[in-house]
């Protein structure tokens, strides 16, 4: 069975120069455990493929099906406690609340839960350890370096266990050894923890990493 | 510490200088309208309590038909059991009974109308008649003749002054005849220039006997510890401690064109206060716009991973609650310090204006009011004021969406 189905679905959006078809009748499977990486150009539909599934945006057809919910009939305040619960997300920049600490940051999803406040700490602090960020723990966001900041938003998404993690380009603003780094800890947690990873990118490097690629190309699947 | 209180705690940092402007905006709107305030309604005490205080009382227990006219014959016998009960209630600070009649007071020369006022000096306000006297003193060393008190204008019309002899003549109690020689123990400034020409101040056992009335008070003045509640002290009291034969009422109910001379000047200030307002919300609105647009990428992040609304909002409210508390507090330390100096070296009025007042028996200081009501109302304000611009990024929060577009 798998953990997420996508039926049929289509993103248009319309502007001045015309209709912008960002998704074009997509269809897939994703299973539990899955690394996958979806690439394409630029313009492809990536982000917005990601949106979709992640419920941050509507699409105006089709169906997504979260272990057989579909997020497309939600509410608004519905979907956010669904995210709260079911989702992990790394965004491409701009992650973490700024006047929380990295450990703060990492167990901010876990408190917003309701966990009791040591087996929050326990878990951030695990996470922590996992990306090799223990000695920053009570460091704000704007001590770390951005490849550091991403390891503390690859920590928070996992925290919580999440059904999946979505992560939108997560390397697009890292150097090669910070990219090469937060691959590995997320390849890591992959197989260690058998988290969900479905990340966009058009890194060669990130893509070589996938275990499943999804190549897009115009908003349709290649 | 909660989440929410801990990063509202943390944000009021992040923009230090933003934050500083919102609280002294607070802090200032709060040490002006205190400062404004305290002084405006500390004139109009003093005002009231010359006017008021020691001549009609804040509230006074007479027959019902005995004011304005006074007549000595509606006087109501003394109660002293009574007299008691209210003395020892707590809302009351002083009970002073009085009687007064008319009387014709003629030296060798001159002869004027005059009304006697009978003064228990023992429960009175030592200083209230010590700022008033002029001449002479309140212990005259007289063994047989009454001493009596005049008046500055009616001493002057008289042509008499401290150790002249008067004749006063007038109508007793119940159709007696009072007569009786007076001797002059000094001169009183009074606050009415009515009351100068016609008051003669008699000691209360001295008016009795010289009236007939024994036994009598003609009225019993009230003064109460919060004066500013006289008139709904006086139907309570009225309810609570009955006097056969006597009515209540508060100098409100008998002066009501004092109240509303007061009332007309008081508006004045609150326009003024009501400008001051206005400008410091837009000040602080233009604060919140500020924060809204610093924080809309977080609040977007934020909803994107399933934080509420109304956690962003409460957020949000917390952090403007808890800068407009500091200045709140900043405000009413500077508003009430400079109020509370002032009250112990009250600014004097010089020249003319001070020589009028003087001449009126009113001191001529200014002493700003320690009411406290008059901080929690301001702050009260002040916080609404804060809270109502907070809407701002409220509103900006329930408007984010989960992407940026
Ligand atoms: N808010 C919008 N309004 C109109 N058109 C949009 C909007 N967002 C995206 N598009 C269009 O939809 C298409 C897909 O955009 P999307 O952001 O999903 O691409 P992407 O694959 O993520 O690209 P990139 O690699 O540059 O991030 C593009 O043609 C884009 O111009
Ligand atoms: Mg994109």
């Amino acid at each position: 069975m798998s953990l997420i189905r996508l039926e049929n679905l289509n993103k248009i959006y319309a502007s001045q120069a015309g209709n912008v078809h960002a998704i074009n009748n997509i269809s897939s499977d994703f299973k539990a455990g899955e690394f996958t990486s979806i690439v394409g150009p630029s313009g492809c539909g990536k982000t917005t493929l990601l949106n979709a599934i992640g419920g941050l945006d509507k699409p105006n057809s089709g169906k997504i099906w979260i272990d057989n919910t579909d997020i497309t009939s939600m509410g608004d305040k519905v979907l956010i406690d669904f995210r709260l619960r079911n989702i992990g997300f790394v965004f491409q920049a701009y992650n973490l609340i700024p006047v929380l600490t990295a450990l703060e940051n990492t167990t901010f999803i876990l408190e917003l839960q309701g966990a009791e406040k040591k087996v929050r700490n326990e878990r951030g602090m695990e996470l922590l350890k996992a990306v090799g960020l223990e000695d920053k723990a009570n460091s704000r966001p704007n001590q770390l370096s951005g490849g550091q900041q991403q390891r503390v938003a690859v920590a928070r998404a996992l925290a919580s266990r999440p059904r999946f993690v979505l992560a939108d380009e997560p390397t697009a603003n890292l150097d090669s050894k910070s990219t090469e780094t937060l691959l590995d800890i997320m390849a890591e947690l992959n197989s260690k923890e058998g988290t969900t990873f479905i990340f966009s990118t058009h890194d060669q490097r990130v893509i070589d990493r996938a275990r499943r690629i999804i190549c897009l190309e115009d908003g349709r699947i290649k | 510490m909660s989440l929410s209180l801990t990063m509202a705690w943390r944000n009021i940092g992040r923009n230090r200088r933003r934050s500083a402007i919102t609280g002294s905006a607070v802090a200032f709107a709060l040490f002006f309208a205190i400062s404004l305030r305290s002084f405006q309604l500390g004139i109009y005490e003093h005002m009231v309590d010359t006017l008021v205080g020691g001549i009609s009382g804040y509230i006074q227990v007479s027959d019902s038909a005995y004011w304005p006219a006074q007549n000595i014959d509606l006087a109501i016998p003394e109660n002293p059991q009574w007299k008691k009960t209210l003395e020892n209630d707590n809302r009351i600070k002083s009970v002073r009974p009085r009687l007064t009649g008319f009387a014709l007071l003629s030296s060798e020369k001159e002869s004027s109308v005059a009304q006697w006022i009978g003064v228990d000096f023992e429960q009175e306000d030592t200083a209230f008649w010590k700022n008033r006297l002029r001449s002479g003193n309140f212990n005259p060393n007289l063994k047989k003749n009454i001493p009596v008190w005049l008046g500055k204008r009616l001493a002057e019309g008289l042509n008499v002054d401290v150790g002249d002899t008067i004749v006063g003549l007038g109508q007793g109690y119940q159709g007696g005849m009072a007569n009786d020689l007076l001797i002059v123990a000094g001169t009183l400034a009074l606050g009415n220039p009515e009351l100068e020409k016609r008051a003669a101040v008699l000691r209360f056992n001295d008016a009795q006997e010289f009236s007939g009335a024994y036994g009598m008070w003609g009225s019993v003045l009230i003064t109460p510890y919060q004066k500013e509640k006289s008139l709904s002290l006086s139907s309570q009291l009225s309810s609570e401690l009955k006097l056969e034969g006597a009515s209540w009422s508060s100098w409100e109910e008998r002066m009501p064109e004092l109240k509303q001379i007061i009332q007309a000047d008081s508006a004045g200030g609150v326009v003024v206060l009501f400008i001051l307002y206005t400008v410091i919300s837009f000040g602080l609105l233009g604060t919140m716009i500020m924060l809204a647009s610093e924080r809309r990428r977080e609040f977007t992040m934020q909803i994107a991973l399933g934080v509420k609304r109304s956690v962003l909002a409460k957020v949000v409210l917390i952090e403007a609650l808890l800068v407009g508390a500091f200045g709140s507090v900043f405000g009413i330390i500077l508003g009430r310090s400079l109020a509370y100096y002032l009250h112990l070296n009250p600014p004097r009025l010089l020249g003319d204006a001070a020589l009028a007042m003087e001449n009126m028996g009113w001191e001529p200081v200014l002493p700003p009011s320690l009411d406290w009501s008059i901080t929690f109302t301001h702050t009260a304000i002040v916080i609404c004021i804060v809270l109502l611009v907070s809407l701002w990024p409220v509103l900006t929060v329930y408007k984010s969406s989960a992407i940026n577009r």
